[in-house]
């Protein structure tokens, strides 16, 4: 369930983004990339942040499959994105979303190969 | 070097001793424990985060992030809006993560400090020689902007003229920077110089040991003295370890040493003054090219503001901080705005606010941090985005993308004045990375935490030697004062 919720709010994000668009193609893993290092950030907060974060996106997968039959993560486009902004009243939605959006950003832009390596 | 810096696995006894343990290896507990190291004492650092030198650090800022930072960067102050504060959590602390500005205390803060405060003994006089210090052994140097390579500083730096503003020339602590554009993120060539640099292997040299991933939990004390701390060793193989001293030195920062302090039963004071500065981002097009990422930040500050309590600056450019400077706009706002990526650059203000947060600890083993936005900063940040839109509109932007959601871009300070006039605080984009006098120094024990020797007032063996004991927040990077205060304080103690 936590999986899906954060995979389908990650690409309610970032899929539309011209950058996403051209690793698609280039790797399939990008999503799972971002999903494990937003997973990780979430797991290293406090838990009086952490908790509340984990049980808003159950309870936004719960109802996703209890209302669309599917996970989030595998409804289409126009589906995920109709049911999300059907939930941003949800309190403390705004907040879950800002930062998935922004770890979901600063990941993205590392996962294609933009610069060298200082370090060589 | 490694030998004396032990990780998780390699903490054999339960028990340790020492003259000194320091809690924090940034700017403050580095210099006090060299210092201390120096004069021929058994010094132990304490830090939670983990020992990364110079060959660890890539251009992956993601990865680094999670390194270096507290929480991998989020750690947000509860309020309206909230308020991100980014805090290095690694051997060096901020310092690793920050750009190496080291500025002396403005000479009118210290008289403030002075008058308001009764702070005596820390007048810019007095004070001189541990700047001096400071910047000799770190290295610290003012970089002309380069016609090539610092285009965004540099129209920073015409804009000023033209309009007759005061500028300057940027102290930072580097050699030979090659304008990688990285210093939020460990700088990968050793330019810019942490005190990973300097006062940590001087330290080292001197018989210094490192508790790296060791996160100090309490201190035991008795008949106002402190005996003991009991630390976890962080990690899979997570274990609680104790270390016993002479003599302690907090310098974990702002926010964790003064929950240190709570969660020990020490102060109840301490924590509840938690001051900071706000940073607010703009992003800038231009018209031609600047490429900003070949610059290296801060080169320039604009400071004709800096009594009122405002700062602007060209800031770190990537196209990962451009998105997240921009999260708060649509996707195809984004992308359009990517597209021009070479023709864009980032610019920071920061702002002196009167709001003021504290520090709530009993509810677990991280500290919560609350505050309440003061009325009178959202007049004070709508003067701050104009002037800095004024500026940038004179220095060529033909469009500004502002740190306010529901604001679409700017083409003029006319279309800006009057989205500013019903600007609402909860719509702004903040974020903080420098927070202060959360334990503060003074000559009264009511109305201060620390006496002016740096010590508890209340225990004989605690001294305290980071950004918590200023009085209060300085408007300017705070790195250079932490460590002259810090000079002096072990001066005055050995």
């Amino acid at each position: 369930m936590w999986k899906s919720v954060l995979t389908g709010i990650i690409l309610e994000n970032i899929e539309t983004l011209r950058h996403y668009q051209i690793m698609k193609d280039q790797n399939s893993n990008t999503v799972e990339s971002i999903f494990q290092y937003v997973s990780g950030v979430i797991s290293t907060l406090p838990w009086y942040f952490r908790l509340p974060v984990i049980m808003l996106a159950n309870i936004i997968g719960l109802l996703c499959l209890i209302t669309t039959g599917h996970n989030l993560d595998l409804l289409s486009s126009e589906k995920r994105s109709s049911y999300l902004r059907r939930v941003r009243f949800i309190p403390l939605f705004g907040m879950l979303n800002k930062l998935v959006r922004s770890m979901a950003f600063l990941r993205l832009f590392d996962c294609l190969p933009l610069e060298p390596d200082y370090s060589k | 070097m490694q030998n004396s810096i032990l990780a998780p696995g390699n903490y054999i006894q339960d028990t340790y001793s020492c003259q000194y343990l320091i809690v924090g290896t940034g700017a403050g507990g580095s210099v006090a424990g060299a210092l201390l190291a120096e004069a021929g004492h058994d010094v132990i650092y304490l830090e939670e985060g983990g020992y990364y030198p110079t060959e660890f650090y890539t251009s992956n800022i993601s990865e680094m992030t999670s390194l270096l930072y507290r929480n991998q960067g989020v750690f947000p102050f509860l309020g309206k809006p909230s308020i991100a504060f980014a805090e290095g959590c690694c051997v060096g602390g901020g310092t690793v993560i920050n750009g190496g500005l080291i500025w002396r205390t403005p000479s009118w803060i210290l008289d403030e400090w002075q008058n308001d405060y009764g702070l005596e003994g820390y007048s810019n006089k007095e004070l001189i020689k541990h700047f001096e210090t400071v910047e000799k052994d770190m290295h610290v140097i003012t970089c002309e902007p380069e016609e090539k390579e610092n285009l965004d500083s540099l129209k920073l730096l015409k804009a000023s003229e033209e309009l007759s503003w005061k500028y300057v020339m940027v102290p930072r602590a580097v050699k030979d920077c090659i304008n990688n554009n990285l210093c939020p993120t460990g700088c990968p060539t050793g330019a810019k110089q942490s005190t990973l640099e300097n006062y940590i292997p001087r330290s080292i040299k001197n018989g210094a040991r490192i508790f790296s991933r060791c996160r100090a939990l309490k201190i035991i004390h008795s008949d106002r003295k402190a005996k003991k701390v009991i630390a976890r060793v962080m990690g899979e193989e997570s274990k609680h370890i104790e270390i016993l001293f002479d003599h302690l030195v907090l310098a974990g920062g702002a926010v964790q040493t003064p929950h240190l302090l709570h969660r020990s039963r020490i102060s109840s004071m301490a924590g509840r003054n938690l001051q900071f500065h706000m940073n607010l981002k703009v992003v800038a097009r231009f018209k031609d090219r600047i490429d900003a990422e070949k610059g290296t930040i801060f080169t320039v500050q604009v400071q004709e503001f800096s009594r009122e309590g405002l700062l602007i600056t060209a800031s770190n450019m990537k196209p990962h901080y451009i998105a997240m400077a921009l999260s708060h706009y649509g996707n195809g706002v984004i992308n359009s705005v990517l597209e021009d990526y070479q023709n864009l650059g980032i610019f920071a203000l920061m702002v002196r606010p009167k709001s003021i947060a504290h520090i709530i600890s009993r509810i677990g083993d991280q500290p919560l941090v609350l505050y309440r936005f003061h009325p009178d900063d959202l007049s004070k940040i709508r003067v701050a985005l104009r002037r800095t839109a004024n500026i940038l509109f004179q220095a060529g932007a033909i469009e500004l993308y502002m740190p306010i959601a529901g604001i679409e871009k700017v083409k003029s300070l006319h279309e800006l004045d009057k989205k500013l006039d019903s600007m609402h605080p909860e719509k702004l984009e903040i974020i903080t990375v420098h927070v202060m006098a959360s334990c503060p120094m003074g000559p009264d024990p009511a109305t201060s935490v620390v006496n002016p020797d740096g010590k508890l007032w209340n225990m004989k063996n605690i001294l305290v030697a980071d950004a918590s004991i200023l009085p209060s927040n300085i408007g300017t990077s705070p790195q250079g004062t932490i460590m002259a205060f810090a000079h002096e304080i072990i001066n005055r103690h050995i």
